[in-house]
């Protein structure tokens, strides 16, 4: 017990110095994010719609950035200053896991849900039924939340079997926007009447960045059950297993 | 407390596999201070990360305190200091590294400015470390490795980088460490004349097999390696005039208020005996090392 | 722990809202869109539902409408997809103006719109579904509608709705100039009492209305911005959050708090 709770005094102690070095982009990215949403919500609310997917994109490229940190560290050997301290890999890949993945996107969910909560916490959970979309912001949030540390850990879970960050990265870079993209082309190529709904100048990209924020979303539907509570545990799901996946290398890593 | 048994470690490569230690097996028993010696690429800091667990081993078992250090990571990592041979710290300010790895070591801050007067990095805790100098980052390291009180102090050339006098510094420091506290010391390193001012057991590899291991003393003895001896007295000329006719003596030095005698290996026992008998007071006199690079050179010429 | 950089960007960010509180409120007249003042293409309706007045005005004015409000992007501007479908409205905060573009005229005489149509809007904006478009044979299917586009269409219907108390003074919403003596209330008794047409409309929209969506429209009006005393405690509610996520970190380790306050105010060193 005594060991369990000197684990998590690392492990918090480890998120804690992680989150300091990194922060600070993420103030200046949320802090800028937020304003913009919180005039949004006074003025245009089908604009800050519109913004997520953009915002969401910038999210998931910072904290797969800092989600394949500890390739970084591991290439170079900085880990080694860390480790030899008596950190576990285990407790290692937590605070990571935590620090780099789970509280940056906990960040991100404030970008819209602190304005929310001042201006109108209804903004939340009203729903809002845009681009074929059935589903309240609240629950938009939580669906981009679950992607993005689906992205952050298959970052850390490609970035620990290559031991090649730049290759950690493209790989989100090819799940997140090339494969969605070209197959969205496609599609809209081979269908006449989606193509006809896409090829619309700027459309195509706000198109083609909003099916990729709730792909997810859109895939589902086939269990016959809500498809935000659908969306929600093929996510979840998805995260287990890629949390696992990255653990099982993390925790034998050798440095 | 720390023993290798027949530890094989292979890296595996596109290139190939290399063999960086082969049936290695050697035991450092606690308090000493043990010079891990070998040509580069000999296995030495593959050893480290195995004492570390860092790495595990392809064949045989490698025990630190009695425990395997890749299962009890933590129980082993956190009884050790490590400075690794070319570090590589997060560009931060020397203070925040510090707390954090104190912190880590469940370490109050007051012991990092303790640390941080130790190994004469005070002015600079409020630097950035990408702003330091090579020689402040190698103290840098060696605050790192002793936050925490290891019972064990792992450095891979520690005196790298470093001026002459910081050598000094250093290893006078080592040496303090070790009379005051018990430190365990493994010190891999080229710099030998460093080395035999605090070394007193030595585990010397090449090409990944252990060629021997042992006190210093036996290794000296068994090798013929010149001993050293180190007397403390008020007036080491008068001292040196009598111990000069001694013909088992090779030389003798004189420093401002220490003596050191220079003698064959096989005659250690027998000059000790004398220079006691001379000398009287034990407390003055001190068996220091040998000549380390004789006999590096005898083992590294060994078939 | 790290509760306290979540603290500070709580508390940050509730800054950031109170800026664009201010922001927005010192923008109202910008955003003002009640200067309708062409009474030919201007219909209006009141009534009272659930003690609540409602006060609608259609307009095919929409030019007058984008050239005081000044956003040739439209925000507002909300989609009909496909006639006779189900539709919605993106947020109740948008449902106070709706545009409806058509190549045929709904049937309206000035001064009063047709039930049927009123209907419509109403049951538009207040259930946030339509279930009959069927109406307007044109239907606007982009996801915003410029300008261009609108102009292309034969007609363009503008349904402003305000929720007013009978006490406002007409003249206050600057629709109707010659009306500004009168109170909504009696816009509202004589539409209740002079025309079938508002019983009808009453009836209809009270059946459709969804209670849930009644309270959030009480507050908000189209480029209005109420700094409302419910904002501001919320506001401050959020900053204490802030405070109460740094104040249990600092409890636990004083030190970092306080190193992490001197590294924001404290300029970059690059010794």
């Amino acid at each position: 017990m005594k060991s369990l709770q000197d684990s998590i005094r690392r492990i918090i102690n480890h998120i804690d110095y992680i989150v300091g070095l990194q922060i600070r982009i993420f103030y200046v990215f949320t802090l800028i994010f937020s304003a913009i949403i919180s005039y949004a919500f006074y003025s245009s609310p089908s604009m800050s719609l519109s913004l997520l997917p953009f915002f969401f994109f910038i999210y998931v490229a910072l904290i797969s950035a800092l989600a394949t940190e500890p390739v970084d560290e591991l290439s170079k050997g900085t880990i080694q200053v860390y480790l030899a301290t008596g950190l576990t890999r285990k407790e290692y890949y937590s605070a990571w896991l935590f620090g780099g993945v789970v509280f940056q996107t906990l960040v991100f969910l404030l970008i819209y849900s602190i304005p929310a909560l001042i201006i109108d916490p209804s903004i939340l959970v009203v729903p809002v039924r845009q681009y074929g979309l059935n589903v309240s912001l609240g629950q938009l949030l939580i669906i981009c939340a679950l992607q993005t540390i689906y992205y952050g850990t298959i970052g850390m879970t490609i970035g620990a079997f290559t031991k090649r960050r730049s290759l950690a990265v493209f790989a989100v870079f090819l799940l997140m926007v090339i494969i969605p993209f070209s197959i969205g082309l496609l599609a809209s190529i081979f269908t006449p009447s989606l193509g006809e709904g896409i090829f619309k100048g700027i459309t195509l990209i706000c198109n083609q960045l909003l099916y990729v924020a709730i792909s997810s979303y859109s895939m589902v539907g086939v269990f016959g059950m809500n498809p935000f509570l659908e969306s929600v545990i093929v996510l979840v799901f998805f995260d287990i297993i890629f949390i696992l996946l990255s653990y099982m290398f993390w925790r034998e890593v050798e440095v | 407390m720390i023993v290798f048994d027949n530890v094989t470690k292979i890296y595996r490569s596109r290139a190939g596999s290399i063999y960086a230690l082969r049936n290695a097996s050697f035991k450092i028993p606690g308090g000493v201070a043990a010079g891990l010696l070998g040509p580069n690429g000999a296995g030495k800091t593959t050893s480290f990360k195995l004492i570390l667990g860092f790495i595990k081993p392809t064949r045989g078992k490698v025990h630190v305190f009695g425990q395997d250090p890749v299962k009890e990571e933590h129980e082993v990592r956190s009884k050790i200091g490590y400075l690794p041979e070319k570090p590589i710290y997060p560009q931060v300010k020397v203070w925040s590294l510090l707390r954090h790895i104190a912190k880590l070591r469940n370490v109050a801050s007051q012991d990092v400015y303790r640390i941080a007067r130790l190994t004469g990095i005070t002015r600079y805790l409020d630097f950035n470390i990408k702003s330091l100098s090579r020689g402040y980052i190698q103290r840098l390291g060696l605050a790192i490795a002793l936050l925490g009180d290891p019972e064990i102090l792992l450095l891979d050339e520690p005196t790298a980088n470093l001026d002459p006098i910081s050598r000094k510094e250093i290893i006078s420091l080592i040496r303090d460490l070790m009379s005051e506290l018990g430190v365990t010391v493994i010190i891999a390193t080229h710099i030998l004349p460093e080395l035999q001012q605090v070394a007193n057991y030595i585990v010397f590899i090449r090409k990944g097999q252990v060629v021997e291991y042992g006190d210093i003393n036996t290794i000296v003895t068994r090798y013929r390696v010149t001993a050293i001896f180190r007397i403390r007295v008020s007036d080491p000329r008068r001292l040196a005039s009598k111990l000069i006719l001694f013909d088992k003596i090779k030389a003798v030095e004189i420093a401002s208020d220490t003596l050191l005698v220079k003698a064959t290996g096989e005659d250690v026992d027998e000059i000790q005996y004398f220079l006691r008998e001379i000398v009287g007071d034990e407390t003055k006199l001190e068996l220091v090392s040998s000549e380390l690079g004789e006999l590096y050179e005898k083992l590294a010429g060994l078939n | 722990m790290m509760l306290r950089y979540l603290g500070m960007l709580i508390i940050m960010l509730s800054l950031v809202g109170i800026i664009a509180m201010a922001i927005a409120a010192v923008q109202k007249p910008e955003l003002t869109i009640y200067t309708l003042n062409s009474p030919s293409t201007i219909a209006s309706i009141a009534s009272n539902i659930g003690g609540k007045t409602y006060f609608a005005i259609v307009s095919i004015d929409f030019k007058s409408i984008l050239k005081n409000y000044g956003n040739p992007n439209l925000p507002y501007v909300f989609s009909l997809e496909v006639s006779g479908s189900p539709m919605s409205l993106n947020t109740p905060l948008e449902a106070k103006l709706l545009i409806i573009g058509t190549y045929m005229p709904v049937p309206h005489i000035t001064g009063a719109v047709k039930p049927q149509v009123m209907n419509r809007f109403l049951t538009v904006a207040y259930s946030n579904i339509i279930y009959e478009v069927n109406i307007m044979p044109g239907i606007i299917i982009d996801l915003r509608i410029s300008e261009n586009k609108l102009t292309s269409y034969r007609y363009v219907y503008m349904v402003i709705i305000y929720v007013v108390d009978r006490n406002t003074l007409v003249r206050d919403l600057n629709v109707m100039p010659s009306q500004n003596l009168y109170r909504i209330g009696h816009v509202v008794d004589s539409a209740l009492n002079g025309s079938w047409a508002a019983n009808g409309i009453l009836n209809s929209v009270m059946k459709n209305i969804d209670i849930y969506y009644i309270n959030p429209l009480t507050f908000r009006f189209i480029g209005y911005i109420e700094v409302s005393r419910d904002a501001v405690l919320r506001t401050a509610a959020v900053a204490f959050l802030g405070l109460a996520l740094i104040f249990i970190d600092y409890k636990r380790d004083p030190e970092a708090v306080k190193e992490t306050f001197r590294w924001l105010v404290r300029r970059r060193s690059n010794r």
